[in-house]
């Protein structure tokens, strides 16, 4: 079912895009630099200063937003086609997305996912037990 | 192996040699916060690597150089194996940085909290016995041999702090000596880096202080006088440690280890510091 639903905004979000760039052509790039932290334990919050850079082709308003906060990193207007950076320290104990709206159609234009990975994964909580052979 | 060895005759005999201490996993394990599985589960884990040590002895003849006050540090090479497996309570463990090398037990009693585990394991490791130290074969020392205990380790946990205590009885005929240890250690996390103090101390008995470090009067020569002086006493040691996640197969670790003989052995001609420094830092790949 949850797949169902999932393969289903992504159809609808594809023909949205579709009906989109060809009422306004749009090419937008995402990039992120490194593209994972990884941490110790599974769990625990990893630290990792990254790049963020993008290039959009189509004027308009746009923002820049990471899942770990409601809050946008960085609005701008744009008239021609324009590139950008923005530096963010990524503090999360589990993976991120970063994307770009169009603030004037509530589109997600670009989106991609920085993994939070580790090395030794989680334990599970011990039960208090008393052993005899 | 014979790194192993070495590693067992240097960095385990400058700390270990007089002293031990562990967790439900050895709490130099524990305190990094390494892999670890729940106390009701079967299974093992695995990471090997390559360390390189920068010490001072405080043990006459280890290294071979070792003979007097002023022979500086030393450097060497090491495997560095830290695994564990498990089954139905029963447990084989190796942590080659940590204050015991090697234990085999049996844990009966585990909680969010506590643990307690039945032990076997060397406390005291050989000197001039099986292994190829030319110092030691030149001399007229007679070789000690490493001796293998049964006792009861306790560990206490809470996040972040880790304390451990263990009591042993050799039970291989070498010394017939006993040894307390007890150990506190905390960790915490500055951004990706884990960091670790722990601190202890660790009596151990007249029989295995009489065995490792008198010199019987058959035994002296000109650099090594007699000696029966040898008591009980007490060790000292603190641990600084790092641990930093590389990739996600590999870890980096680096430790600064401090060790102080306080009583019982200080003024044995074998014992030509009172104090030993570690400094190791290796890489390691998590299987």
């Amino acid at each position: 079912m949850y797949k169902l639903t999932l393969l289903s905004v992504l159809f609808l979000t594809s023909l949205n895009d579709i009906s989109s760039a060809f009422a306004n052509p749009i090419s937008t790039q995402l990039h992120v630099t490194p593209t994972r932290c990884v941490a110790l334990h599974q769990g625990q919050t990893c630290y990792q200063l990254i790049d963020i850079s993008w290039e959009i082709t189509s004027q308009g308003s746009y923002c820049l937003f990471i899942s770990s906060t409601k809050q946008a990193l960085n609005c701008w207007q744009q008239n021609t086609a324009q590139h950008g950076t923005y530096q963010y320290d990524v503090q999360s104990a589990k993976d991120v997305i970063i994307s770009i709206k169009n603030m004037q159609s509530e589109q997600t234009i670009a989106q991609m996912r920085f993994e939070i990975a580790w090395v030794y994964s989680q334990s599970q909580q011990r039960r208090s037990s008393w052993r005899l052979f | 192996m014979n790194s192993f060895y070495k590693l067992a005759s240097h960095l385990f005999l400058l700390s270990a040699m007089l002293c031990t201490h562990s967790y439900a996993e050895d709490i130099s394990h524990s305190v990094r916060g390494g892999a670890s599985i729940p106390a009701d589960q079967n299974g093992g884990f695995l990471d090997l690597g390559l360390g390189l040590t920068y010490f001072k002895s405080p043990l006459w003849g280890y290294p071979e150089k070792n003979t007097d006050k002023n022979v500086g540090m030393s450097t060497e090479v090491y495997l560095n194996i830290n695994g564990r497996y498990q089954y139905e309570g029963f447990f084989i463990e190796a942590y080659a940085e940590g204050f015991n090398g090697f234990n085999i037990g049996y844990n009966f009693i585990s909680d969010t909290h506590w643990s307690f585990d039945i032990i076997l394991a060397p406390e005291h490791y050989g000197m001039g016995d099986e292994d190829d130290n030319q110092t030691w074969k030149d001399s007229n020392l007679t070789p000690r041999e490493a001796d293998f205990n049964l006792g009861l380790r306790a560990n206490y946990s809470q996040p972040g702090y880790r304390v451990e205590v263990r009591v042993l009885q050799d039970i291989s005929d070498t010394h017939d000596g006993h040894a307390v240890t007890a150990f506190i250690g905390k960790n915490w996390q500055k951004r990706n880096l884990n960091l670790h103090v722990l601190g202890g101390l660790a009596y151990h008995s007249r029989h295995a202080a009489e065995y490792y470090f008198n010199v019987r009067p058959e035994e002296q020569s000109e650099q090594l006088p007699a000696y029966d002086g040898a008591k009980g006493g007490l060790i000292a040691n603190a641990e600084f440690g790092l641990t930093y996640p590389i990739k996600e197969n590999w870890v980096w670790r680096g430790l600064y280890r401090y060790t102080k003989f306080l009583s019982g052995v200080t003024d044995s001609p074998l014992l030509i510091h009172d104090e030993a420094h570690i400094l190791a830092s290796s890489v390691s790949y998590v299987f």
